[in-house]
């Protein structure tokens, strides 16, 4: 029985935000966040500079000597975290934000366009068997540690899986009577594309991009850990327990500060995620009501 | 006769934030044995939720019973534990819903989902079981049960799978079997045939039936006794020939007023410049496999047609008889294979979209479904100044004559600055209409544009249909299913079947005197003929 509902999910709802904030996931995750973003932006300029050695102060226990011990050169640990903070909001954002980006543009293009779509895809089935490991430590040893070539190496292989949501979007929403009905009445397709297609990419645009960061973050980690990644003049929290991983049973807060750092933002960055894909999923919002 | 499902005081209560308090308020009625009761309604009406209150399928998070009883056999529904009700379920009273296609698991075979209710109830051996289920397939006349038992849901029709459904809901032989909207979603032709399986198998077996429909052509086909709901309330109820004939309640004229009449009325033969033509119009889809094994699909073939300024030309079919192909060949939303399509002359069939663009606004086309027809995002108004303004239209001009066809339809003009899901489904076509008219069409086509609208509502939508016809002179192709709809509204009429037309002819003709074996099928098809032709024969 088709049922006259009321109240059909609009995205461009007001109270939209209000909804998403109601949630407790996204309430939580988002003050959590919030709170480390203010850390990284503001804390390194009250705290000890993180690379200043002090070789009389080495593997200091938490306490006394800084707020979390310090290093096996004597560097103060609590001001490396804050400072390792900086890279990995960095590496997350800007992972999320370029392949969105070029995975928006090119999912447009590949759902729409036929003749595109096969050249595309299959441009992005090649992508996506790179291993971004090997990708990042080709590049390094190619180009070099850099912040820009951790975050090409993390973002290369992230643009297809947002293609492929795109084009999947695309391919549903085109078929649409209201889209049909754009055509039927003239309308070119750059306007289809921006009217009609792309508000419903929005939302689960969103979503992917918080999952996007979250895993972006901790494969700068695991590069740093490896050594692939970020420069070890710059703290990150991959270096940072790369090296301590040689003093592990002897001075352990080395990589649990970091460690617990990081376990915490990707928590909080999934726990938005998750939030938002509940409260902006019309069909998930519905049923958890 | 002994009672088989009481319902006395029913009363299902809605969340708070819904526009009424209950979803059903006080239903009494009762289903005896052998006998089929059918609850009639538009959507909204709570029928639905009747049915699900009574096999215990109630979403229990928003729809909850607060009072009332629902007896089986005497015994209370509402105070069994979700254990008992299980049990009943099935073996006591069953179910079948109105999307075959959805209601079957598509990864097993249907013998297995047959199987399943005896596995599940009755401790039997697997070749009995196996055996018992070939006999309910020869029970709901499947041919070749052995074949059917090993298939998958996908290799067999709509009007198959729900007797498929029917099967599976009959095997254990339940005292009451509630089908709700069960052929609904399928062809007249299929319909007829499983109308006259649930009669034939509910009179072997003197089962209650509980029988839940919109169709009044339905309702006289197989009702014994009728009740008619209206928002959750049950307005009349009596035995079928009292309310059929002489209905108490003013809402039960109206809706078997709102069931168009299947004889034509007479009108006078279109004389208007051609507006539209078809010259052997193909479709053919082909899939070409990896591994070289390609299918071809002929969707349409050689349709060739006519339409003229002020007819509105019907074209009739089933599922997969190739008329809303037609109807996108016709659109250029899809391109044709072969043929012409004139449009005031000119042949648009492969004309380059940059050129197309710029004849798009000559033919309009209305869709089936409300709901998806509107850009959700955008206003109403919004949606429809979009195809003027493509045009160049300037912008205050576009809105002005939007405010104008807004009104046309029957819309307020602040109307415009609302957002589509603050509409019903009759007021979403009406604005689908506006939004087609503001282009200023010669030809407008409407694919099953009432198909999805209850029947009250349906019938405001084509006087709408009819009138603008009139005042703007257009020329309308009429895209439906429902031979009822075409007899009001078509001059002439194409019956299509697998994508060939098999015949052409003005509507009174082809209602009188049907020539092709096809059309006659169709005609004889259609439910409630006798009710209306006795009716009609009295008045």
């Amino acid at each position: 029985m088709p049922e006259a509902s009321g109240n059909a999910p609009s995205g461009s709802d007001p109270t939209t935000f209000r909804i998403a904030v109601a949630n407790r996931s996204v309430l939580w995750g988002g003050c959590a966040l919030a709170a480390i973003m203010v850390c990284a932006a503001a804390g390194p300029f009250f705290v000890a500079d993180p690379v200043a050695l002090n070789p009389m102060n080495r593997l200091k226990p938490p306490g006394a000597e800084g707020f979390f011990g310090t290093d096996m050169l004597g560097r103060d640990l609590f001001s490396r975290v804050l400072n390792g903070a900086r890279v990995s909001l960095t590496v997350g954002i800007a992972v999320a934000a370029l392949s969105i980006a070029v995975g928006l543009v090119l999912g447009l293009i590949a759902g729409y366009i036929r003749l595109l779509d096969a050249v595309i895809m299959r441009v992005m089935d090649g992508l996506m068997s790179i291993p971004a490991i090997l990708l990042a430590i080709a590049m390094i040893s190619l180009s070099g540690a850099s912040l820009l070539t951790v975050v090409s190496a993390i973002v290369i292989p992230e643009i297809p899986r947002v293609v492929r949501l795109v084009r999947s979007i695309v391919l549903t929403v085109r078929e649409e009577p209201y889209v049909e009905a754009a055509i039927a009445s003239g309308t070119k397709v750059p306007q289809i594309m921006y009217r009609h297609i792309l508000p419903n990419t929005i939302a689960p645009l969103i979503v992917q991009a918080t999952y996007i960061c979250g895993s972006a973050m901790l494969l700068e980690a695991i590069l740093g850990f490896l050594g692939a990644g970020i420069p070890p003049e710059i703290p990150s929290w991959g270096n940072i327990m790369s090296e301590g991983r040689t003093y592990f049973q002897l001075t352990p807060w080395i990589i649990f500060f970091p460690g617990i750092a990081l376990a915490l933002t990707v928590l909080s960055v999934n726990f938005v995620g998750d939030g938002l894909r509940d409260t902006l999923d019309p069909r998930i919002a519905r049923s958890m009501r | 006769m002994t009672g088989v499902l009481e319902i006395e005081g029913l009363t299902v209560s809605l969340p708070a934030a819904s526009d009424r308090e209950f979803a059903i308020k006080d239903v009494t009625f009762n289903v005896e044995e052998s006998e089929i009761v059918c609850i009639v309604g538009e959507s909204g009406s709570g029928k639905s939720v009747t049915a699900f209150s009574v096999m215990g399928l109630l979403d229990r998070r928003s729809l909850v019973p607060v009072a009332g009883a629902i007896r089986l056999q005497d015994r209370d529904l509402l105070k069994l534990g979700d254990r008992e009700l299980r049990r009943l379920r099935g073996e006591r009273m069953s179910m079948i819903f109105q999307e075959p296609m959805t209601a079957l698991n598509p990864v097993m075979r249907v013998g297995e989902q047959i199987a399943e209710m005896h596995e599940i109830h009755s401790g039997m051996s697997k070749p009995r079981r196996n055996e018992r289920v070939l006999r309910a397939l020869e029970d709901v006349r499947l041919p070749e049960p052995d074949r059917i038992f090993s298939s998958y849901p996908h290799q067999l029709s709509g009007g198959q799978r729900q007797r498929i459904m029917i099967a599976m809901a009959l095997l254990l032989e339940p005292v009451l079997l509630i089908a709700d909207e069960p052929t609904t979603a399928l062809d007249v032709t299929t319909q007829a045939k499983i109308l006259s399986l649930i009669k034939d198998l509910q009179s072997s077996r003197g089962m209650g039936v509980m029988f839940i429909t919109h169709d009044f052509g339905v309702v006289a086909e197989i009702a014994n006794r009728v009740v008619v709901m209206q928002n959750g309330l049950v307005v009349e109820q009596g035995p079928v020939e009292e309310v059929l004939q002489s209905p108490k309640h003013p809402y039960t004229r109206l809706l078997i007023d709102a069931v168009p009449s299947i004889e034509p009325p007479d009108k006078p033969a279109p004389s208007g410049k051609v507006a539209l033509e078809t010259e052997r119009l193909n479709k053919v889809y082909s899939s070409a496999g990896w591994v070289g094994r390609s299918s071809t699909v002929k969707a349409a073939q050689d349709v060739s047609l006519t339409l003229r300024r002020g007819e509105t030309l019907g074209i009739v079919g089933e599922s997969g008889s190739g008329k809303s192909t037609v109807a996108r060949c016709i659109m250029r939303l899809i391109d044709p294979t072969s043929g012409a399509v004139l449009i005031d002359g000119v042949d648009i069939a492969d004309m380059r979209q940059n050129r197309l663009r710029h004849l798009r606004h000559q033919i309009q086309i209305v869709f089936q479904d409300p709901y998806r027809s509107l850009n959700p995002r955008r206003s109403v108004g919004k949606s429809i100044v979009e195809g003027p303004m493509n045009f160049g239209v300037p912008e205050d001009e576009a809105w002005r004559r939007a405010k104008d066809l807004i009104e046309v339809v029957g819309l307020s003009a602040d109307s415009l600055d609302r957002y589509p899901h603050q509409f019903s489904g009759g007021q979403r076509q009406r604005i689908c209409i506006a939004r087609a008219l503001v282009m200023e069409p010669i030809i407008l086509i409407a694919d099953e544009a009432v198909s999805a609208l209850d029947v009250s509502v349906q019938s405001q939508v084509l006087d709408l249909l009819d009138s603008i016809r009139r005042n703007f002179q257009l020329a309308v192709l009429f895209i439906t299913h429902d031979l009822r709809v075409a007899a009001q509204i078509c001059d002439r009429i194409i019956v299509m079947q697998n994508g060939r037309v098999v015949e052409t002819g003005s509507t009174s003709a082809l209602f009188s005197d049907p020539k092709a074996p096809y059309t006659r099928e169709l005609l004889a098809a259609a439910p409630g003929r006798a009710w209306q032709a006795g009716s009609r024969a009295e008045n």
